[in-house]
């Protein structure tokens, strides 16, 4: 694929979205200004780090979803099911990748006012399947629910509560890390729900599409 | 190239929506019943957009079915009844982006784009935002989605419902037209939609097949049925009360009134594709 077709996904993106499209880099301005507050008050790398996983990767998902939920207009999917079956893999490669892009930015900006410490191999494991637990689900939710309003409530409801209690309030599967694993069951467990979640949300994806 | 399509059941709810359906989908294909019928499950079946039960569907000699579900083949493309899609880009905005999609390079599918819109004569609209379109143009603006991705066999559910009558003549004739060089299937509950237009007819009535055909042996239905009376003014209304009248064309003295009876009454003419569909609905009843 040349660059003009990938510019040209882009541009018709853009219109598509009208101003939407600039919101999740207003989030991520957002990010780095309260990272920046978490930062002058604490000497804890996992305060900031929990503003990417809270905030900046739930919201590297919004674009996919907003672009995906014009399908589920009046008879739209049976219309475009079979243009959209080609493109829905490039689309999630490109979004991947523009988002990725900024949340290894996000995360420069941790390690650049911290140091490197606190980023071992398995929290950057996790980080990557958070992100892509993220960038999956909301696809998935929007084909099971044929609802933008029920995915996007389903998915800030969920985010919200766990950020809000840190994890620690509601008896279901809980995916942050918001501190230092202490244990390799910390760890483990976080990421087995990842795990099987991006599994289920791939699956509910395929069968979508094709 | 033909659907052909073997014992296909598809229960929701413990209810049989589609109960051992059978029919082969060639040439332009009417497919008529009455709401209700199963006739837009069908076709969502076919298209690959809904799970049956059991059954088999295959595009000619090679099945397209795997379990409880038809692939989604290229060669098969679905217009559904009502569509509505981004509402504040224009036609040519989205048919692009849609031959972007189907792998074409943005630069040179202009000319692509041009020939399916005058395909479905839409040129002068061409640079109309959707929420602009009448339901008419936007359900050509859906044809012409279907023609660039090319499909050998295009699917259309009730493409002229809710159309005003000049939009609903100029959908026909664009059929017509497309029947040349494509399996064209209309499902309808008007006969009007599919008279003139189909080579090939398929009845449902409460999801089981009533009759697959040609049109003149639909038309025979109603052959030993279908009579014609002059009726004068006064004696219209019971006229109408005592038989089951299918139309009805006023002359300066009188009323000819075509009625369907198994008494003679009148005298017999030769039935039309409306005659022979509803006797066979009529026959369908009688036999519960």
């Amino acid at each position: 694929m040349d660059k003009k077709t990938i510019a040209h996904h882009f541009s018709f993106d853009r219109r598509l979205l009208g101003r939407l499209y600039w919101f999740p880099f207003l989030v991520y301005g957002l990010c780095v200004g309260l990272m920046g507050i978490l930062s002058a008050r604490s000497d804890e790398p996992f305060l900031p780090y929990t503003v990417i996983q809270g905030m900046a990767v739930p919201i590297a998902g919004w674009h996919l979803v907003f672009l995906y939920r014009h399908l589920y207009d009046e008879g739209a999917k049976e219309a475009l099911l079979w243009h959209y079956r080609k493109a829905v893999v490039f689309d999630l490669v490109r979004y991947a990748v523009l988002h990725g892009g900024c949340i290894v930015l996000l995360v420069a900006a941790v390690i650049w006012i911290h140091g490197t410490m606190f980023l071992t191999a398995p929290v950057l494991v996790h980080l990557f399947l958070l992100f892509s637990f993220y960038q999956l689900i909301g696809l998935a939710l929007l084909g099971v629910f044929g609802s933008l309003d029920v995915a996007l409530s389903v998915i800030s409801v969920y985010t919200f509560m766990e950020v809000a209690t840190q994890g620690t309030f509601m008896p279901w599967p809980h995916l942050f890390l918001f501190q230092a694993p202490a244990d390799s069951l910390s760890l483990l467990l976080p990421m087995m729900w990842l795990g099987a979640g991006i599994v289920i949300a791939a699956i509910l994806i395929g069968r979508e599409f094709w | 190239m033909a659907v052909v399509i073997e014992g296909l059941t598809k229960i929701v709810k413990k209810k049989p929506i589609l109960s051992d359906v059978s029919l082969t989908l060639s040439g332009v294909y009417g497919l008529l019943g009455p709401n209700g019928a199963g006739k837009t499950t069908l076709m969502r079946i076919v298209a690959g957009l809904l799970e049956f039960n059991a059954g088999r569907v295959s595009l000619g000699d090679e099945p397209i079915s795997t379990g409880t579900r038809v692939k989604r083949v290229n060669e098969i493309g679905y217009l559904p009844q009502e569509f509505m899609m981004y509402p504040e880009l224009t036609m040519y905005e989205v048919l692009e982006h849609l031959a972007v999609l189907q792998g074409e390079h943005p630069a040179a599918c202009r000319s692509k784009i041009e020939k399916v819109i005058e395909q479905v004569n839409l040129s002068s609209h061409i640079n109309k935002k959707m929420r602009e379109l009448s339901g008419g143009m936007r359900r050509r603006v859906g044809i012409a989605m279907l023609l660039l991705r090319e499909p050998s066999i295009l699917l259309f559910d009730e493409p002229t419902a809710g159309l005003d009558i000049r939009e609903r003549v100029r959908f026909r004739n664009l059929l017509k037209r497309l029947g040349h060089d494509h399996t064209i299937v209309i499902s309808s509950h008007l006969v009007e939609d599919i008279e003139f237009l189909c080579t090939k007819i398929g009845v449902l009535d409460r999801g089981m097949v009533l009759f697959e055909g040609s049109p003149d042996e639909l038309k025979q239905k109603a052959a030993p049925y279908t009579y014609e009376l002059d009726v004068p003014f006064e004696e219209l209304d019971s006229v109408m009360a005592a038989n089951e009248v299918v139309q009805m064309s006023e002359e300066p003295s009188h009323v000819v009134v075509r009625v369907l009876s198994e008494e003679p009454i009148g005298r017999p003419v030769a039935p039309r594709l409306m005659d022979g569909y509803l006797a066979l609905l009529k026959e369908a009843e009688a036999h519960g």
